[in-house]
């Protein structure tokens, strides 16, 4: 990790310390205007489309951070979202999101057609992405949003596109890559959660004392925490693969291919993480990590809400098993061995 | 030859250097070696065959062509390169279910203790028997009353004039009966703290007092056996590192006895099956599970990877040998319990691909450390940091 993503790190843990500290605490638009004073919701993107310049490692880098400490704000959606449109044209400030249209959908439909839109109520432009076509862009004014929220209490809204028509962007990413920019981002979206409730339980778990001395001296507590790091260990080792195989093959659609898959295995081995590690973090944190009040909910309500976004962790396994399969031993073999460790 | 750097492999030239190397002339070699020898029918493919195949002739052949002792200086004989690079060979001879077991342990374990704490002269006598694979080691550490508490261990050494004398009992000691030389852990001190006083020695199998009985396990194999030492004598330069600091550089081999690929493909010979199978039901729950194993697999060869990268730094990465070895052994599990969803799986003979790895799997998450333990020792390293 290179020292701007340190510097990164800590430049959120402040913003976050600032706004109130704890998720509880910080009003997710209030922080999300301090990101933009500074640039941050806009670092993975060309300065001269716009951006604030950096690398997709950087906006890795912020997600997770951001995601460690179980706020839930825009970057992920706008900052894909921008990520389009920017390749057809300069960004504006106008807050965009994006959703993704399966094959069935025509990007031109309105209605029940769309599905649900991530921060609906607050874009002014959405982006829409459909296998085989150009990526369009429409202007929200006008559109009638019905608020809905996730798991996680993020909005998710119903939007009735009613006035504006969807104009194609020129130049922009493909669906596949689209997906796959999104894909890598969830899955470091879902390393954060992962690490901030981790962090909550091994805190709790060696305060908190029961039969007279620290949970954690209780050898079934310490093993449920030895599995939560490992499972985390495994979540980030994936990211980190994911992260090297996308930047090594650019950003180019073309080059998609071939880290489609390691994008994949990311979404597969974050979301059973963020499985595992959701579960044991309630356990070990007793009755207190169901309250509204302690903060683990907000980590783990995330890592739920998270782990199955863009795809169900289901699906990304089928796609990859059906390609092991048509791929053979020897296949499967030399790609896990001809690109990466 | 300079071994050092080997040409860089078509395709990858504009790749970072790092995680992309991927050594494919090292890898070809391998490839090309065990097929020559499945397709001669000198050995067939086998899970866990590093633990399970033993031939002392095709382990002098991958001495000979530098496949053994990869990694250690070549003024032993070795092969003066990393232990990245030796991890693309075993990943390949274990891909491969290739016999391997003569010089894993030895090779393994044995020369990089030798190397990190050995006098010269113990290296010079022991290192280039590995490297040739003509010393075949066997691993004295477990007792019947040392298993998980390996510092409980009672064998003894007792020194005496130009040496030691070493009395006590090992049990589960893999490939006892065909070993030149057993690694022994014993206390040679009673100190305050179970922790001191572990002396590490180097005993030949020929010695007066070595003696070795069978342990046939539930399938009807011989691989492990007890070894007595009935007041054996080891001469002064067969201490490895120091005497009385054997815990700490015991600990430290742990690293390289667990941190390896070995750990994670025991039962590959069953994915291969796996993915055959997929390919022909074409269902959607097989290439669900095959899907998250291939993950699992390309998350876990990272961590080799990364554990092997420590051991080039000159570190003793417990914790994430650790961790390696804990998913790894989960991940072997999983592997074979995927093939029940396919018919493979009724009827299977014992020495069918899954009847062999079925019948194995019990071991994976006990040698070398058993499971419960590998997450204590990931809980304690974590209460500290
Ligand atoms: C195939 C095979 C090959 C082997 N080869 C060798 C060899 O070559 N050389 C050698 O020295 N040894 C060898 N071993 C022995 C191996 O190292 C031991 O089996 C292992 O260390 C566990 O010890 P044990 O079997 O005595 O189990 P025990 O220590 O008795 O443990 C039994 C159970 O209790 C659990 N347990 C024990 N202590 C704790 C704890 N503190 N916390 C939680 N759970 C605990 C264990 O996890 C395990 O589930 C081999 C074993 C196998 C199966």
């Amino acid at each position: 990790m290179s020292e701007f993503a340190a510097e990164l790190r800590t430049l959120i843990d402040d913003l976050v310390s600032a706004e109130g500290g704890t998720a509880g605490d910080v009003d997710p638009l209030r922080l999300w205007e301090r990101l933009r004073e500074l640039g941050l919701h806009r670092v993975g993107l060309p300065e001269e489309r716009g951006g604030s310049g950096g690398s997709l490692d950087d906006l890795v880098v912020v997600v997770e951070a951001l995601a460690s400490r179980g706020v839930g704000v825009p970057i992920v959606e706008t900052s894909v979202a921008d990520w389009v449109v920017g390749h057809a044209q300069p960004l504006d400030d106008r807050l965009t999101t994006v959703v993704l249209l399966d094959t069935s959908t025509a990007p031109t439909d309105r209605g029940p057609g769309l599905p649900v839109v991530p921060w609906g109520r607050h874009a002014q432009r959405l982006v829409l992405c459909a296998p085989g076509r150009p990526a369009q862009a429409v202007d929200m004014a006008g559109a009638v949003v019905e608020p809905g929220e996730n798991l996680a209490g993020e909005p998710r809204d119903v939007v009735t596109l009613t006035g504006a028509t969807p104009a194609e962007l020129a130049g922009a990413p493909s669906y596949d890559a689209v997906r796959q920019r999104l894909g890598l981002l969830w899955s470091a979206a879902v390393v954060g959660a992962a690490q901030g409730a981790y962090r909550l339980t091994k805190a709790y778990v060696a305060e908190r004392r029961q039969f007279g001395a620290p949970l954690l001296e209780i050898p079934a507590v310490a093993s449920g925490v030895a599995q939560m790091r490992v499972g985390l260990a495994q979540a980030e080792t994936a990211l980190a693969l994911a992260r090297e195989a996308v930047a090594a093959e650019g950003e180019t659609p073309a080059d998609v291919n071939v880290s489609e898959s390691a994008v994949a295995t990311a979404r597969i081995m974050t979301a059973a993480a963020a499985t595992d590690i959701a579960r044991l973090a309630h356990q070990l944190h007793g009755a207190m990590g169901v309250t509204h009040e302690y903060p683990l909910h907000h980590c783990t309500r995330r890592l739920w809400a998270w782990r199955d976004s863009v795809a169900a962790e289901r699906q990304w396994a089928e796609e990859l098993g059906r390609q092991a399969a048509a791929a053979g031993e020897h296949g499967v073999w030399t790609r896990l061995t001809a690109t990466a460790y | 030859m300079d071994h050092a750097h080997p040409p860089t492999p078509p395709g990858t030239a504009s790749r970072r250097s790092g995680p992309q190397e991927n050594w494919l002339e090292l890898r070809t070699q391998v490839r090309r070696l065990t097929a020559d020898w499945r397709d001669a029918g000198r050995y067939r493919p086998r899970s866990d065959a590093w633990l399970r195949s033993f031939d002392l002739d095709f382990s002098k052949e991958l001495a000979a062509r530098g496949l053994v002792a990869m990694t250690y200086p070549e003024e032993f004989g070795g092969g003066g390169r990393s232990h990245v690079e030796r991890l693309a060979v075993t990943e390949e001879l274990l891909r491969a279910g290739a016999p391997v077991a003569a010089h894993w342990i030895g090779d393994r374990q044995i020369g990089p203790a030798v190397l990190r704490h050995g006098t010269r002269e113990l290296q010079e006598e022991i290192l280039p028997q590995i490297s040739s694979a003509t010393a075949v080691f066997c691993l004295g550490m477990s007792e019947p009353e040392a298993g998980s508490d390996l510092a409980a261990v009672r064998t003894t050494g007792r020194r005496v004039r130009d040496g030691w004398r070493i009395t006590g009992h090992k049990i589960w000691t893999s490939h006892a009966h065909r070993a030149t030389h057993a690694y022994v852990l014993a206390r040679t001190e009673h100190a305050a703290r179970k922790h001191q006083g572990l002396t590490e020695f180097i005993v030949d199998m020929q010695a007066d007092g070595v003696s070795v009985t069978p342990i046939v396990d539930l399938t009807g194999e011989h691989h492990f056996n007890e070894v007595r030492f009935d007041d054996a004598f080891v001469p002064a330069h067969r201490v490895l590192g120091r005497a009385g600091a054997g815990w700490k550089q015991v600990v430290e081999q742990l690293s390289f006895e667990r941190g390896g690929a070995e750990r994670v493909l025991s039962s590959y010979p069953v994915l291969v099956d796996l993915i055959a199978a997929t390919a022909e039901a074409q269902a959607h729950e097989l290439q669900g599970l095959l899907g998250s194993l291939t993950a699992r697999l390309a998350v876990l060869r990272r961590m080799c990877w990364d554990v092997a990268r420590s051991l080039d730094a000159g570190e003793a990465p417990v914790q994430q040998a650790a961790t390696l070895k804990y998913l790894g052994n989960t991940f072997e599990h999983d592997v074979i319990d995927a093939l029940r969803s396919t018919d493979l799986c009724r009827d299977a003979a014992r020495d069918s691909v899954f009847g062999q790895a079925l019948l194995a799997s019990p071991g994976f998450g006990l040698r070398g450390g058993a499971a419960e333990v590998l997450l204590s020792v990931i809980a304690k390293q974590e209460a500290r940091a």
